[in-house]
Order: C-alpha cells, then structure tokens, then sequence
C-alpha cells in the first residue's frame, strides 16, 4: 500500500510532507519528556521488527492476492503513539532509501497513512476505550483499531493519488480496488497484533504498563487541518482538471472530433507534450545519453590507466 | 548476520568523485531530482529522457553496480504497474504526431508513470549507494529532523541484523523440535513470535547498554557544517540548474524543432 513517488506530484507530496514532519516533530517534543534508556532499544528493536514483518508477505484467504502488515498499531499499543508514530516513520524512511519502496517525495504520504491514522485517530479513538475493559473487549479494539486504522490509510493513497491525477482509475473503481483487500489484511493484522500482544501481556507485562495518553484535542484539531488543507489541494486540483476530464473536454470542444467522442477511439489534436520535434527530440537525446556514457566511461578507463 | 540490502551500505564506503561530495549536498541534490522528475506532466514522458543523465553520470563516477541495485529497486515500481496499467485501458484518445502517426495517450501516460517510478527509484538508490546510513543520519540532523526520530532510523537499521540473527535461531529451534512440520501452526505462531521479540529486545538491551559504558551518547553528539566544503556548495550549484532547465525548458522539443528547421 506504499504510495509511490511516480504516483504523486510535489504539490500533494509537499503538503503531506509538512503534515508528517509537523506531527513528527510534535510527536518529539513530546516524547523528550519521557523517553528513557530503556525505550530507546526498545524502539529499535521494535522498528526492526514492523520491518521485518513488512517483507513477509502473505496469502489473504479467499483472495488468491497477497500482503503485508503495517504494523502501526503493534508500535503503537507496545510504545505509545508518540514512539510508535516515529517508529513506524523510521521504517519508512529505510524502506524508501533502501528499496525505494515508497519513494522520498511520497515519504510524507505514507507517515501520514500508515503513522498518523494509526497512532493518532485508531489508537486514540478506538483501541483505549476499549482497552480497559477486559481481555476480551481489549482485543476486539485491536482488531478494530487495526482495520479501522488501515482503512483510513488506504483511503488515504486513493485520496492523494485522484488529487495528483496521474492514475486514471475512477474514484469508484479505485476505492474498490484497494478498500476490500485492506479490510482482509486489516483482519489478519489485527489476529497477529493479538497474538504477540498476548504474548508480551504473559511475559513481559511491564512493557505494556505504561499509560499513554494522547491528547483528543489535538487530535480533533489536527482533523480540521487535514479538512481544510484537503479542500485548498481539491479546489487546486479541480482548476486543473485531470487528463481524462481534460480529453473529454478537448474533444468536445470540436464539432468533428464530438463525433469522435462517441467512439472508445477520440483524437487529441495538437498535443503540446508529444510532437513530431518532440520524437525526434528524443530520438537525439538518447543518443546524447548513450554518447555521454560511452565518453564518460572510457574518460574513466584512461584514467585508471593512467594512474 | 547482514541482509542482502544492507550491503548497499556497504558500497557507500566506496571512494569516488560522488562518495566525497558532503551528504547534504547529495540529499538536496536528490530531493531536487525527485521533484524536477514529478513535476513532469502526466504526458510528458519525452521530457522525462534528458533527466536520465543524472542517474547515468552519478552510476559511472560513483561505480555502483547497476544491475544489483536495479535488481533491489524494480520490485518498488509494482504498485506503479499495478495502477498504471489502468491508463491504457479508460484513456484510449488517440494523439496525432504526423498525418499517419498516432499515439496512444493511455499508453503515452502508462509509459511516463514508469519513467517516474525508474527515475525516482534510482535517484533514492544511488543516495543511499553513495552516502550510506550514517552519512544520510548526519544529513537529516543537519537538516533539523528531530534527533529522537533520527537515532530510531539508525537504530532500526542496526537492530536489523540482530533480530536476523534471533530468527534464525528460533527457525532452527523450532525445526529441530517440530519433526518435519514445515510450517509454522497458527497455535504457536504468537508465543514463537513474541519469543522472538522479547528475545531480541533483550539482546537489543545488552548491546544498548555496552554502547552505553563505551560513551555512545547519541542525543547529545555535535554534528556541524565544519566539513562542508565549497565542492559540495558547487556540486548542489551545478546539479540543481542542470534539473531546474530540465523541469522548466522542454530541450527535447527544441533539439527537434532545430533538427526539423522550426517544424513542430
């Protein structure tokens, strides 16, 4: 569900980016105040964890299709939001650099849906009321929280790839794609999350004793910033309509090609990104490309020669 | 015990032009890239071309293996293909080049979002290839990402091979036990998990400590400018207006028109 760098533009990117460093950096200060040396291993070893679990992928009964936890709420639930948001980012960060799963630009993007849905709205909202009610009730709130939380997430990809408009998916059809295979792994989720919290519960019931509260006004705050950054990127989006809007239009706008338009097949006339100067641009630029490596190459045998 | 993909750490250890260059210049410049890359209409996957100088030029100086690296990076491009394929099928308008040349826009938008993906894909590959985990840590604190998140990337990287070297274990523990039960059974897949966790986390603990004694103070250690010499300020100089004429000026289209005699 990692959101691609190709995906998205800067504009949808860098606002995500300001949100995800924004509760990052909330998310430090607060965590100043408690961290001790004891959560810092903690923390790593968990981080490795999540990372590690995210690699295994695996078969969502019924489906035939596969895939991975995203482990936020484990982080979460073991070290608090403020650790589990950060945790969770830092495995983000790695897998972006290292196997660029995710990409840096849409790196923001995926803190916020897999981090801030996770650790600031299901966490808070979901799982600690029902946290205290009984071992029972707890782990229906894992459950939820996990599903609920990957639910808002993967909404999130499909909200911030539409307003990027580079996908040409339907609203509809995308939500359809993505909602139904996130609730499947949402439930797995949730069972495994259960089982390794049980287990720590049995074993090492000190890790879980520490109260983490999470102020519900921020939250709520936060909620109206998401609504209000998410109207200004939409009303910028709809100026620009996107390419299949912007087709329909273009080919409307003509009286032959309107009869085009009720055929699968419309012409787009005059199309300023792909001329005939513009192949034979391209044509020239790869040669350019392979002469630049060749050159470069051989100017860097010569040189190891030399020495 | 070292994953496949953290010896890409290891080619950062590598000397040439490109590793020298301070790691705040290689972030920016890579930042930069990313951006200039998908600023590109969703069309426009000619202008995308020129930009494949950068990743070249940085792979022969910087002597990365190309082939690893890739086979590392490609995997990434899946949720690319997965919703790129989409384009061709719902956008099927037809563009036309010359009286008897039309391009599928559909195709043309499916070809541009994977020039993106390979394009940003490499660009993040070849920062971490020629910087490597340390150099992109000192980065990031220079560029006042709080401190606390910082040591957690660090720390989750190094904590890696530790909980590699538990699984290991607790795998082969289980196959010598189990006779011949190859999977694990959902019954003991908490309690093995959560072994392993806890196992780790104690380990984790004993290395943190000993780190301790040994003077690692990770929050409080100095990082400063002290190293970043005017090559680096010229190197974000250079590579920044080489991106910026490539986001903005369209050179594909003007060799061609140049070629052409002013022909569009």
């Amino acid at each position: 569900m990692h959101m691609a760098d190709a995906l998205i533009t800067p504009l949808v990117g860098g606002t995500m980016w300001v949100a995800s460093t924004g509760m990052m950096a909330y998310s430090s200060r607060k965590l100043k105040v408690e961290i001790n040396t004891d959560k810092i291993p903690l923390m790593g070893v968990l981080g490795a964890f999540v990372f590690a679990a995210q690699m295994i992928n695996f078969t969502i009964p019924g489906t035939g299709a596969s895939g991975h936890i995203g482990g936020g709420m484990l982080l979460a639930i073991l070290l608090g939001p403020y650790a589990g948001f950060l945790a969770i980012s830092a495995v983000l960060m790695i897998q972006a650099l290292f196997f660029a799963d995710g990409g840096l630009l849409a790196l923001g993007c995926n803190m916020f849906n897999l981090g801030v849905f996770t650790a600031f709205v299901a966490y808070p909202f979901i799982y600690q009321p029902l946290s205290h009610k009984g071992k029972n009730l707890q782990n229906v709130g894992i459950v939820l929280a996990t599903v609920i939380g990957l639910q808002l997430g993967s909404l999130g990809v499909v909200a911030q790839t539409m307003l990027s408009g580079q996908s040409m998916l339907p609203l509809r059809e995308f939500l359809l794609l993505m909602q139904p295979i996130h609730l499947a792994i949402g439930l797995v989720e949730g069972v495994m999350t259960i089982a390794v919290i049980g287990f720590v519960r049995q074993h090492r019931p000190e890790l879980l004793e520490v109260s983490h509260r999470v102020y519900r006004r921020l939250v709520i705050s936060l909620g109206v910033l998401t609504l209000v950054l998410g109207a200004g990127l939409s009303l910028l989006a709809s100026g620009n309509p996107d390419g299949l809007e912007w087709a329909v239009e273009k080919a409307g706008g003509s009286e032959a090609l309107f009869e085009s338009f009720a055929s699968p097949v419309a012409f787009l006339p005059d199309y300023q990104y792909t001329s005939l100067s513009g192949i034979v641009g391209g044509g020239i630029t790869l040669v350019m490309l392979l002469a630049v490596g060749f050159g470069l190459n051989m100017w860097k045998k010569h040189k190891a020669h030399e020495a | 015990m070292k994953l496949d993909f953290q010896h890409i750490d290891e080619l950062a250890q590598l000397d040439s032009m490109i590793h020298r260059r301070h790691p705040l210049s290689k972030v920016l410049v890579t930042l930069f890239f990313i951006i200039g890359v998908t600023t590109q209409d969703k069309y426009g996957m000619l202008r995308l071309l020129p930009f494949f100088f950068y990743p070249m030029v940085v792979f022969i100086l910087s002597d990365l293996p190309m082939k690893r690296l890739m086979k590392i990076g490609l995997p990434g491009l899946f949720f690319v293909v997965m919703l790129g394929i989409f384009n061709p099928l719902l956008d099927q308008s037809l563009i036309q080049v010359t009286d008897s040349l039309f391009i599928s826009s559909g195709w043309l938008s499916f070809g541009t979002l994977l020039l993106k993906g390979v394009l940003t894909i490499l660009a993040a590959l070849l920062l971490i290839g020629t910087t490597g985990m340390a150099g992109v840590s000192r980065a990031l604190i220079l560029l006042r990402f709080p401190r606390v998140f910082v040591l957690q990337v660090s720390m989750t990287y190094r904590y890696m091979s530790l909980l590699m070297e538990e699984a290991v274990k607790t795998q082969q523990a289980f196959a010598l036990r189990s006779c011949g039960v190859k999977k694990v059974p959902i019954k003991v897949f908490g309690s093995m998990v959560g072994q392993l966790l806890i196992r780790t986390y104690d380990r984790g603990n004993q290395v943190y400590q000993a780190m301790n004694l040994r003077g690692y103070r990770p929050m409080e250690e100095k990082v400063s400018f002290e190293d970043f010499l005017w090559q680096d300020g010229s190197y974000i100089l250079v590579m920044g207006l080489f991106i910026f004429v490539l986001t903005f000026f369209d050179g594909v289209g003007f060799l061609g028109e140049v070629i052409l005699g002013g022909q569009r």
